[in-house]
């Protein structure tokens, strides 16, 4: 990086930061750290959520996903609308009529104290596991550019944001995820327009959808039907699994978990926690397949550019450095001539696509890529066991770098300072808000309830702030491991999805079937965690289905074992905290 | 208290726009109707 992106990156930083510090002063009791004192408008709600769940993780991996996996990855959010109206309709007005702190003080109102202990405990797990993976993501980037090693980074990333985190609360992560976002918007469509400005004369957007459209990377809309077929339940992203298994995802993680019902409790009313809900559900799916076309025109791009055997080039270098480094030669050496093929190749598609379009020139032509980009692949494939061998900790999976590494080596200086600079910001308003719900969490559920119910207002701000400081380094432990995790995109996801499905189907059961008491949901929901485990060990079905079905045993289980078991009167009088 | 009683407390904070909340509902849901199309057809003329 210049002088030039080194300061921009700075100042942006040191903006940002200054402005959470000054939007925090004022805080005394847990209702201003945790709540704010309910008085945020449905526009800082709406920044917040988005802000939320859009971590650097979306920035890196998203358009990395759609390079090597086409578009399909959007449909995994097609679920989110409706979540979005089920939570305004049965989430919200009992949320805010309960005066609630937490997602899961509600529950020991409706059943009982270990059914709100074991809910607050998977979320705990859960969420401090995918922010640790949020941590990672940033500081690959700082790995990579600067060389160092990748565990003294995600400490010092993750150092940083506790202090953040400990200093800003819930009102400081509010107002810097505002201006975050402006930042995000504005550099995701710089880049988008940069990726397009950067392709040979004479080829333009139209020409770049097309190569892309006919490589397989624009499938953003895909409808298996053969229900019968193993395949179609292996299958991770379709139409589907998007509506089904994403709206079950979604309404879990928007109505339980606190990351999220965080932001909307902070709300001035229930109107205003509605109305950020639902432009959410208007704007999240067109932003992330804007997001995901930067990658697809990235693939366009690297058609007429010459691409690195690696993305991860810090790791190619290394290999370099070993007795692997005349294989490495010799694939290089085979790439670089297939990639001038497929240069050619995609220049004659253009040309006939400009031209007479004949059908089959452009079939002709269109298989002739497809065999080439085969090639290509294999050749990946190769470059990475022999990554493997010469170090059998490294990291082959290059899908997060495909972004970064188009900002380091194409964009102007300045730019790129902006770009590193809006990966961190996305990173932090992310971070900082997990730290916030874990925090409060812990506090609110078990500290508060269980080991000190009774102390100062003062001594449980106190509190918070060290259980934020424990969380930090919890989640940072768990970033020294996401390098073994593959597309960071999809293990947050995966993690989610392990424990998300029993987690709102505890809630359900809550909202829905009155006669369930506490026993029942507890041991169903036990029951159901280990099948789900299991499931998933044994990859019975894509990851995403994990939601819907443990959702479903939960309540089936529930309303079985509340035949057998003894029935006892559920809680009299709502828990005052 | 019950789904509906919860619904109708809330409902009396009118919703900008629209007169009733279902109003916003409806319109969500014909906007990722819409968007499911734009996308299919996306798909199909560059495929």
């Amino acid at each position: 990086m210049s002088n030039v992106d080194w300061l921009i990156m700075c100042i942006t930083f040191f903006v940002i930061i200054a402005y959470g510090v000054y939007k925090s002063k004022g805080q005394r009791n847990m209702d201003s750290y945790f709540l704010d004192n309910k008085s945020m408008p449905w526009y800082l709600i709406l920044f917040s959520i988005i802000g939320t769940q859009a971590s650097a993780v979306t920035f890196l991996s998203a358009p990395g996903q759609a390079f090597t996996d086409g578009m399909r990855f959007v449909q995994y959010y097609f679920g989110l609308p409706i979540a979005m109206i089920v939570i305004c309709i049965a989430f919200v007005p009992l949320f805010h009529r309960l005066k609630v702190y937490t997602a899961y003080q509600f529950l020991e109102n409706r059943f009982d104290l270990k059914t709100r202990s074991l809910t607050a405990f998977l979320f705990l797990l859960q969420r401090g596991m995918s922010t640790g993976i949020s941590i990672y993501a940033p500081a690959i980037i700082v790995s990579s550019l600067l060389g160092w090693n990748i565990y003294w980074t995600n400490i010092f990333m993750g150092g940083f944001l506790i202090i953040y985190t400990v200093l800003g609360g819930t009102k400081a992560v509010a107002h810097t995820q505002k201006l975050q976002l402006f930042i995000i918007i504005a550099g995701m469509f710089l880049a988008g327009y940069m990726i397009v400005h950067l392709l040979p004369e004479g080829i333009g957007f139209s020409d770049a959808l097309h190569i892309a459209g006919k490589s397989g990377k624009l499938n953003v809309i895909t409808t298996p039907t053969n229900i019968g077929d193993k395949s179609f339940w292996d299958d991770k992203y379709n139409l589907w699994s998007g509506l089904i298994g994403g709206f079950f995802l979604a309404l879990s993680y928007f109505g339980t978990d606190q990351s999220q019902v965080g932001r909307y409790l902070t709300a001035r009313s229930i109107k205003e926690s509605r109305m950020g809900l639902l432009l959410n559900g208007l704007v999240k799916v067109p932003m992330q397949f804007l997001i995901l076309l930067i990658g697809a025109l990235l693939f366009a791009f690297y058609q007429f550019m010459p691409a690195p055997l690696s993305f991860n080039e810090v790791q190619l270098k290394k290999v370099e450095n070993t007795a692997y480094k005349g294989e490495i030669q010799q694939l290089q050496s085979r790439f670089d001539s297939i990639s001038t093929l497929k240069r050619a190749a995609t220049m004659e598609l253009v040309n006939e696509l400009h031209g007479e379009n004949n059908k089959n020139d452009v079939i002709k032509t269109r298989e002739r890529l497809s065999h080439l980009e085969t090639q290509s692949l294999e050749i990946r494939e190769k470059t990475k066991t022999v990554i493997k061998a010469s170090d059998s900790s490294a990291d082959t999976n290059d899908t997060n770098y495909i972004f970064l590494n188009f900002v380091i080596h194409f964009l102007p200086k300045g730019l790129v300072g902006l770009l590193i600079a809006i990966i961190f910001l996305a990173a932090w308003g992310s971070i900082a808000a997990a730290l916030n719900s874990l925090a409060s969490t812990t506090v609110i559920d078990i500290y508060k309830r269980s080991i000190m119910p009774i102390a100062s207002e003062k001594h449980y701000l106190k509190a918070s702030r060290w259980f934020t400081l424990f969380w930090g380094i919890f989640c940072i432990i768990i970033a020294q491991f996401a390098n073994k995790l593959g597309s960071l995109i999809e293990a947050v996801n995966i993690l989610g999805s392990l424990f998300y499905g029993t987690i709102l189907g505890i809630f359900l059961v809550a909202f829905f079937f009155k006669k369930v008491k506490g026993a029942a949901v507890f041991w169903s929901a036990l029951l159901t965690e280990g099948i789900i485990i299991l499931v998933y060990n044994m990859e019975i079905v894509s990851f995403l289905w994990l939601n819907a079905i443990g959702c479903l045993l939960v309540i089936l289980f529930g309303c079985l074992l509340q035949l057998i078991l003894p029935s006892k009167p559920g809680p009299a009088v709502i828990h005052n905290e | 208290m019950e789904i509906k009683e919860q619904e109708e407390i809330s409902n009396q904070e009118r919703p900008p726009f629209f007169r009733r909340w279902r109003s916003w509902y409806l319109l969500v849901l014909i906007v990722l109707g819409l968007l499911i199309l734009f996308f299919y057809l996306f798909t199909h003329n560059y495929a």
